[in-house]
């Protein structure tokens, strides 16, 4: 797809309208602005299907906060990889004692 | 016909250099099957590849596609490693069907490529508020960061999701 009917200040100001409205803190008239800015003109409301598309992904069955947060904030294998020469650090600290 | 002309220059860029791809893959991965796999998937690619330019270093090119292969597969493997711990303590008649696994699993990796390149506090805020709905506030307690933070955290990675969900 191409990034052409999304406009950088569209995208803009919805993620400043989704951070708005997430809060759990909304007002009805915050949510009535809303209503008036997604229908101002196309743009936003593209953008803000854009957010929709990215935030239904998180509400797929199957997929529940454990398990959610278990998978995507596993530690990544490259910062595992990162801590490798930690690690023969320690094995070489092992031998030593076992050695002594 | 562009595409004889196209799958025969495949054919002998495969013939050329798929055994060195083979070595240089088998180095990283650490065995020679998973190796075969991604020799395999890095033609197809350049197969199905619509645009053809000359390839000046066909080396560095097929490497270039090998890596972000090999790159995608550890992460798949990664995550279906990580999905099935966390399944693992379900009881058998609440245990998903293969099918169910399957689709999760793709979902997961979705939202794992769409989050790349956050920085941790910011991916980490942005979880807590898709995946435990928490306030806020909430947030702010358990990364010890002020709520404003949480706010551009969470209009940041909105953004970049949307980016990188739309290319």
């Amino acid at each position: 797809m191409s990034n052409d009917s999304l406009h950088a200040e569209a995208l803009k100001a919805a993620a400043l309208w989704f951070v708005q409205l997430s809060s759990g803190e909304a007002t009805a008239e915050q949510r009535a602005e809303w209503q008036t800015w997604h229908q101002q003109n196309p743009a936003h409301e593209y953008a803000w299907q854009q957010i929709e598309k990215v935030t239904r992904k998180f509400s797929a069955p199957g997929i529940s906060a454990s398990i959610g947060l278990a998978t995507l904030e596993r530690p990544a294998p490259l910062s595992r990889r990162k801590t490798l020469p930690h690690m023969e650090a320690i094995f070489a600290l092992a031998g030593l004692s076992q050695a002594g | 016909m562009a595409y004889l002309v196209q799958s025969h220059a495949v054919h002998t860029l495969y013939n050329d250099h798929q055994g060195w791809l083979h070595s240089w893959l088998r180095n990283r991965l650490g065995n020679t099957w998973d190796a075969a796999d991604l020799v395999h998937d890095t033609f197809v690619k350049v197969l199905l590849k619509e645009e053809w330019t000359v390839i000046r270093e066909p080396r560095a090119y097929l490497t270039t596609i090998a890596h972000g292969l090999m790159v995608n597969s550890l992460r798949r493997k990664d995550l279906e490693r990580a999905y099935l711990d966390a399944i693992a303590h379900l009881p058998e008649d609440e245990y998903p069907s293969p099918e169910t696994r399957t689709l999760v699993l793709e979902t997961l990796i979705d939202i794992d490529t769409m989050l790349e390149g956050l920085a941790p506090k910011v991916r980490r805020a942005f979880l807590l508020l898709q995946l435990e709905g928490l306030r806020h506030g909430e947030i702010a307690d358990r990364l010890k960061v002020s709520i404003s933070s949480v706010r551009q955290y969470i209009a940041k990675a909105i953004q970049h999701c949307v980016l990188r969900h739309h290319e």
